[in-house]
């Protein structure tokens, strides 16, 4: 296996699932986001998007709040610190695997 | 995945500008300001005194906190039920509670007590006529705010921004060729900039509450 291909493969699964990454990618724009904005961004249903989040939420990358606005649930996504971190190298790793095919 | 992430992200920025509520909230500081310049051209004796610069300042520095607080409020009802709740913060980071309030607060506060310490302390500084100022042509000031439109169109991808800007730059030529200065030109040029921005604010609601009626189930999941 070529190093390109390796340095592939060590990516964060969790983050590598298409509609995973759009949520994070979304998440990493804003401090905080609520689930209709989300399942409106990422065209998922919502019960997709519920399972990605608890997925996310799981690993420790996304923190969710239920909370209310006036009479209305409100589910408030938020990126964690350790979120963004791997939201980060995740970014970088595809990055240098661009970089590194091209040449 | 990586075009695809940036235009997301873009994306996620440009939802700010979706509604108008910025347009109608900036059209509102500049509909505080023409009736500001408007009343200083009616009133010349008062627009000499300190009482109208500190007055002028207040507006000026109100008005920065209304296009903060406004588009917020509107948000809350027209935007966040239809297509969802962001909240944003400039580096992508969460500020803390403390520190957006010392900014939104703070800012404000020390630019008017500066600019009203610096206009009491005018005597100390040469004599300016108003007409020769920077400050009162509103040729180039409306060049400025061309500039500013074009520079905001290009940063959220919106075209209504360039419109405005042409705009706004036909109106700045007109001030410049027909030798407008002083407090009645700028009360015309802020006048304009706040009709084009109501109209544009207005249009741009319009269409998107036609686009997102307002969901008849739950908001949430």
């Amino acid at each position: 296996m070529s190093d390109e291909l390796r340095s592939l493969a060590g990516v964060d699964r969790i983050i590598h699932e298409p509609s995973r990454s759009i949520i994070l990618a979304i998440l990493s724009a804003v401090e905080s986001a609520d689930f209709l904005y989300l399942q409106r961004e990422t065209g998922l249903t919502k019960g997709n998007l519920s399972v990605h989040l608890s997925k996310l939420e799981e690993a420790g990358y996304v923190s969710i709040e239920k909370t209310y606005r006036g009479k209305v649930p409100l589910t408030l996504c938020q990126l964690t610190d350790q979120g963004r971190q791997a939201f980060d190298s995740y970014r970088k790793q595809l990055k240098q695997f661009v970089e590194n095919t091209k040449e | 995945m990586k075009d695809e992430i940036d235009r997301r992200q873009q994306r996620v920025f440009q939802y700010d500008y979706v509604d108008g509520t910025p347009d109608l909230a900036f059209g509102g500081l500049c509909l505080l300001m023409t009736i500001c310049y408007a009343a200083f051209a009616a009133f010349p004796d008062f627009s000499n005194s300190t009482f109208s610069t500190i007055i002028f300042w207040v507006v000026f520095a109100g008005g920065g906190f209304l296009i903060g607080w406004l588009p917020q409020r509107l948000k809350e009802r027209i935007t966040f039920p239809r297509t969802g709740y962001v909240a944003y913060s400039r580096q992508g980071r969460p500020l803390k509670s403390w520190v957006r309030w010392t900014i939104r607060i703070g800012v404000p506060l020390i630019s008017v007590i500066l600019l009203a310490l610096l206009f009491l302390n005018r005597s100390k500084f040469p004599a300016q006529s108003q007409d020769t100022t920077l400050f009162l042509n509103p040729g180039l000031t409306g060049l400025l705010f061309t500039g500013i439109w074009v520079m905001i169109g290009w940063k959220v991808k919106r075209s209504r921004y360039y419109l405005i800007a042409a705009i706004t730059f036909l109106i700045s030529i007109g001030l410049l060729f027909s030798g407008s200065s002083g407090y009645l030109g700028m009360a015309v040029l802020s006048g304009a900039m706040s009709l084009i921005l109501f109209v544009s604010g207005s249009l741009t609601l319009w269409k998107y509450l036609r686009r997102n009626p307002l969901p008849t189930e739950a908001a949430d999941e």
